[in-house]
């Protein structure tokens, strides 16, 4: 650093790339950049013509539909499900967008949710270091990335985005594990709840629509569009408008909101197909409302659905020191005679390599289980649960359980607000009046309007003791990519050079004792 | 006249040297405001200066300038894209101004390296742990220490990550236990080493507290919204109390120090006098103005509030009778009242002689007054007149009450009169209070006095004398200005003639 006016901002330009790949979009750009240079979405598009296979990563090309075109996702719940596409969709955006030739030289951060596991981490690391070429690399969490993006080290991340409703207590910028929660209920369920809503009606994606006025006329290709093209497409254009125009969260619980919802007007909205579809206010706000009350009757069959919202993490991963491979006892051998020897219980690298695709699985998704016998179960306990609502907004004094996370049933589904609660009460009593005052909100489908209020009116309720604040991005486009930018910043520190993993480092050591050593 | 103009008279260029080329050129330094001027010479120019540089009324803004177009004749910088040491396994580059050939010769080591700094905590292994710890640890194998010193090394002491990070075999840990075991293997370990290190003693960590610290800790983060609510009223009653207290305190400080004054065991000569006196007077007022807000609850004077209400009583009768009756009545009515007020004063100037004219003074604007009243026009000041009056009449009313038991010559002997008047405070000499007049006037006045031999002020200023003196004082002004008038008519009629 030669120019010491520099040295408070503290940031060194050594042209890092960092990549933030979501369930929505995945984000590439620049470090030290304000936003991503590429935004594309997480899904890929596979054309097959007479034997012969295309890909296309852009977002415009996959809208149109195409003979033989199959999208397929690259990343699911904030896991990386498909390596060889994301790195091929990593090195298209490298080149086309950010115009790059050669890795050769560039250190690149990649993001990763917090449960991700051991084997996927392993697989970035390899990735970005021995297939990509990149100088060096980091792994950070994205809560963490949020913390930063948002300047506050220490702070409760609420994560809301398309597949997946993070809560992660971040401390001095390290996203702990043990209290992160997480459920399946986000834009993605939103979607299915509209769908749901207009079920008889067949939702047409722009593309096949000929005509709207005066009559409405389906285009007919000549060709079979794919199921997913419709849905992608339906994902991106109808689904997206619908939420933006006429979802809103409720101040209270919607029970008690009803009679000031009766004088609102209605709104509507003009379908692809012409229609114009008109929604009362009660409807419109019943959809967010199952952000924070999810009915277990409205998810589809096989959505994974957890009633506690415990993330099981890498940092949690254990495997037993007995299955130990010959194969890797070599290695840990090496290790214990360099200086910094720690006795990390040698796991089975081989094994979770060859599994790759099972591991996130089992981790991630919890396969909602006994759904037939839980079926009768459910009208009763969804009876009860509303009487609980309403006794609780009746009362004052809200019976708060011992542990201070409201009761719920085995079959409940835990809402974003209770995902906030268990992960306050999972964190140490010390922690939680900075982290309740800390409170920041993230993600595309936290920008439904009322959403903050209705989680401060429903935290003040639920824990009464602690002072809460909400934090969130005003730029509202930001809150798509705060991941990102956290990621950005992190990136064009000086003071972050020690944390760079280089290539040489990545073949010495190998990414084991890397990925318990040096990712914090 | 500005500082340009100086500079003109002197001859001082700031950039250009020669003082011929000044009157062909503008001076650059005087900028954008002389650019446009004409030249002028000679005179023409003092009178162009006269409306020149002053300063305009409405500021005009000059920053309204554009960028300046780039200047593609300065060399740029060099910045190069330099090789460094990020840390002990990587090289990165990083831009760096200066040439190539300066900067990038040698890999530095990163300039941010210097704020990598660890915690120094003690290592040792296993046999060295055997040997401090002598057999008192059991439940925790030399292995899991090393793996909790390990992550405290890795995380730098930051507990919350240690505990959430700590997975040893599968055993999960609580917070406080791995904070026990860190800190007495430390203490072991010095008590070993260094039994001398004074921080030895610091390295206790007390579980149980912590544990029942948390404990409360977690209980009073578990208030319901109503136990807070009343905590924080029963806080609020608190405060009242508190400054309750504080202003009884206050008031009863006040209290002594008004006692206090003037101190009893000093010697009191110096209020003996006329001056001391008055000074301790003031002191008291001042103490008693400044300590203790004026009590506004004076003790009532029952009598006057008697009046008031009769007054009051009156007041209301007389308008009923006024809305039941005519204007007639009415104006008979007041007829009637003078004609009774004529004889109250007739009686009481046979009474009290000394009172009258003021009580027939006050008299007159109050009835004035009243027949204001009646229109219900009243403007402000009027309404504060009226105030004034009626207090006015009735402490009159009370001083004549209060006289009421002294006969004539009582009253003559002591002293003792009845006046209306709004008295100014403090002594002062019945003489100085002998009317004066217009300077013009009141030189006529002191000459017929002298005509007829006697002082201009009286000689025994008595009351009485006083208030003959004020009579004859009166009637000598009331004939000088019937003579004045007398001359003037009889000027004019010589000059008509």
């Amino acid at each position: 650093m030669s120019n010491p006016a520099l040295q408070v901002y503290g940031g060194d330009e050594i042209n890092a790339i960092v990549i933030d790949p979501g369930s929505f979009v995945t984000n590439i750009g620049y470090s030290g950049t304000d936003c991503p240079q590429s935004i594309m979405p997480s899904s890929y598009g596979n054309v097959e013509t007479d034997g012969d296979t295309k890909r296309i990563f852009n977002e415009q090309p996959l809208l149109f539909p195409r003979a033989g075109m199959e999208i397929k996702p690259i990343v699911e719940n904030s896991t990386i499900v498909d390596w060889d596409r994301a790195q091929e969709q990593w090195e298209y955006a490298l080149n086309t967008d950010l115009k790059f030739e050669s890795n050769k030289g560039t250190p690149v951060l990649l993001t990763e949710p917090i449960w991700n596991s051991e084997a996927s981490r392993k697989k970035s690391l390899e990735i970005l270091l021995e297939s990509m070429e990149f100088e060096a690399c980091y792994l950070a969490a994205n809560s963490s990335a949020v913390s930063f993006a948002m300047g506050r080290p220490t702070c409760l991340v609420v994560d809301i985005g398309h597949d997946v409703s993070t809560v992660s207590p971040v401390i001095d910028g390290m996203t702990l594990s043990k209290s992160s929660t997480r459920n399946y209920v986000a834009g993605k369920y939103l979607n299915h709840l509209i769908a749901k809503n207009l079920k008889p009606r067949e939702i047409v994606p722009i593309f096949q629509v000929l005509k709207k006025k005066p009559d409405f006329v389906k285009r007919t290709l000549s060709f079979d569009v794919n199921e997913s093209v419709i849905n992608f497409a339906n994902e991106r254009q109808f689904f997206q408008e619908f939420k933006e125009t006429l979802l809103h969260i409720a101040p209270k619980s919607l029970s008690s909101f009803k009679d000031e919802l009766a004088t609102q007007t209605k709104r509507s909205l003009e379908a692809p197909w012409g229609e114009e579809l008109i929604f009362d206010a009660d409807t419109r706000y019943s959809f967010a409302e199952q952000l924070f009350r999810p009915v277990k009757e409205d998810f589809p069959e096989g959505w994974p659905a957890s009633t506690d919202g415990i993330v099981k993490t890498w940092h949690n991963d254990y495997v037993p020191l007995k299955r130990t491979k010959p194969g890797t006892s070599t290695n840990t051998k090496e290790k214990e005679n360099t200086a910094e020897s720690t006795p990390v219980p040698a796991s089975t690298e081989q094994e979770a390599v060859d599994s790759p695709s099972q591991e996130p699985n089992e981790n991630g998704k919890r396969p909602v289980e006994n759904k037939e016998d839980s079926s009768n179960n459910e009208q009763n306990s969804n009876e009860i649960k509303n009487e609980d609502a309403n006794s609780n907004e009746s009362s004052a004094k809200a019976t708060v359980p011992s542990n201070g996370i409201q009761a719920k049933g085995e079959d409940e589904v835990a809402g974003i607000v209770d995902l906030i609660n268990k992960s306050m009460m999972e964190a140490d009593v010390d922690l939680r009046a900075t982290l309740a005052h800390n409170v920041v909100l993230t993600g595309g489908t936290s920008k439904i309007p009322g959403l903050s209020d209705r989680i401060m009116h429903e935290l003040n309720k639920s824990l009464p003791a602690l002072k809460f604040r909400m934090l969130s991005s005003g730029h509202l486009r930001e809150r798509q990519y705060q991941g990102w930018l956290g990621g950005s910043i992190l990136a064009s520190l000086g003071t972050f050079h020690q944390l760079w993993v280089g290539r040489e480092e990545y073949e010495e050591v190998g990414p084991e004792r890397l990925l318990k050593d040096r990712f914090r | 006249m500005s500082s340009s103009d100086i500079f003109d008279v002197l001859n001082i260029r700031p950039k250009s040297s020669s003082p011929d080329a000044e009157a062909q050129t503008p001076t650059p330094s005087s900028g954008t405001v002389k650019h446009n001027k004409p030249q002028v010479t000679g005179i023409q120019r003092e009178l162009y200066s006269l409306l020149g540089d002053n300063t305009p009324t409405v500021p005009i803004k000059q920053g309204n300038k554009f960028k300046d177009s780039l200047n593609s004749n300065i060399k740029p910088s060099p910045w190069s894209f330099v090789e460094f040491e990020a840390n002990s396994h990587l090289k990165l580059r990083h831009w760096v101004k200066g040439s190539k050939e300066l900067v990038g010769a040698t890999v530095e080591p990163s300039s941010f390296a210097k704020f990598n700094q660890h915690l120094t905590i003690p290592s040792f292994d296993e046999q060295e742990f055997q040997q401090f710890m002598n057999g008192n640890n059991s439940e925790w194998k030399y292995g899991e220490v090393q793996y909790l010193f390990d992550l405290c090394r890795n995380y730098d002491m930051k507990w919350f990550v240690i505990a959430d990070r700590f997975n040893y075999n599968g055993t999960e840990r609580k917070l406080d236990d791995l904070k026990e075991m860190f800190y007495t293997v430390c203490q072991w370990y010095f008590l070993y080493k260094d039994p001398d290190n004074p921080l030895i003693s610091q390295l206790n960590f007390p579980k149980e507290k912590e544990l029942e610290r948390k404990k409360y800790l977690e209980r009073l983060l578990k208030r319901t919204a109503a136990e807070i609510a009343e905590e924080e009223a029963l806080i609020i009653e608190s405060r009242k109390f508190e400054m309750a207290a504080k202003k009884t305190l206050q008031e009863r400080e006040a209290l002594l120090q008004l006692l206090d004054h003037p101190h009893s065991d000093k010697p009191i000569s110096q209020f003996l006098t006329s001056q001391g006196m008055s000074q301790l007077y003031a002191n008291l007022l001042n103490d008693k103005n400044r300590k203790r807000k004026p009590d506004s609850n004076t003790p009532e004077n029952p009598w006057m509030k008697q009046q008031q209400q009769f007054a009051q009583q009156r007041q209301q009768i007389q308008h009923q009778q006024q809305f039941k009756q005519g204007q007639i009545i009415q104006q008979q009515q007041q007829q009637q009242q003078q004609q009774q007020q004529q004889q109250q004063q007739k009686q009481q100037k046979q009474q009290k002689p000394q009172s009258d004219q003021i009580t027939s003074k006050d008299q007159q604007p109050s009835e004035n007054i009243e027949v204001k009243t009646e229109g219900q026009r009243l403007n402000k000041k009027q309404k504060i007149e009226l105030q004034n009056a009626l207090r006015r009449k009735q402490d009159s009313e009370y001083a004549e009450h209060l006289l009421e038991k002294f006969t004539l010559e009582e009253r003559k002997a002591l002293g003792v009169i009845a006046h209306g008047e709004k008295l100014a405070p403090g002594v002062y000499l019945r003489s100085s209070k002998i009317s004066t007049y217009k300077p013009a006037v009141q030189n006529k006045i002191v000459a017929t006095l002298q005509e007829l031999g006697l002082p201009v002020r009286p000689a025994m200023p008595s009351l009485e004398v006083v208030q003959e003196h004020e009579k004859l004082l009166k009637k000598i002004a009331t004939l000088l200005e019937l003579k004045k008038q007398v001359d003037k008519l009889t000027a004019e009629k010589q000059i008509v003639k």
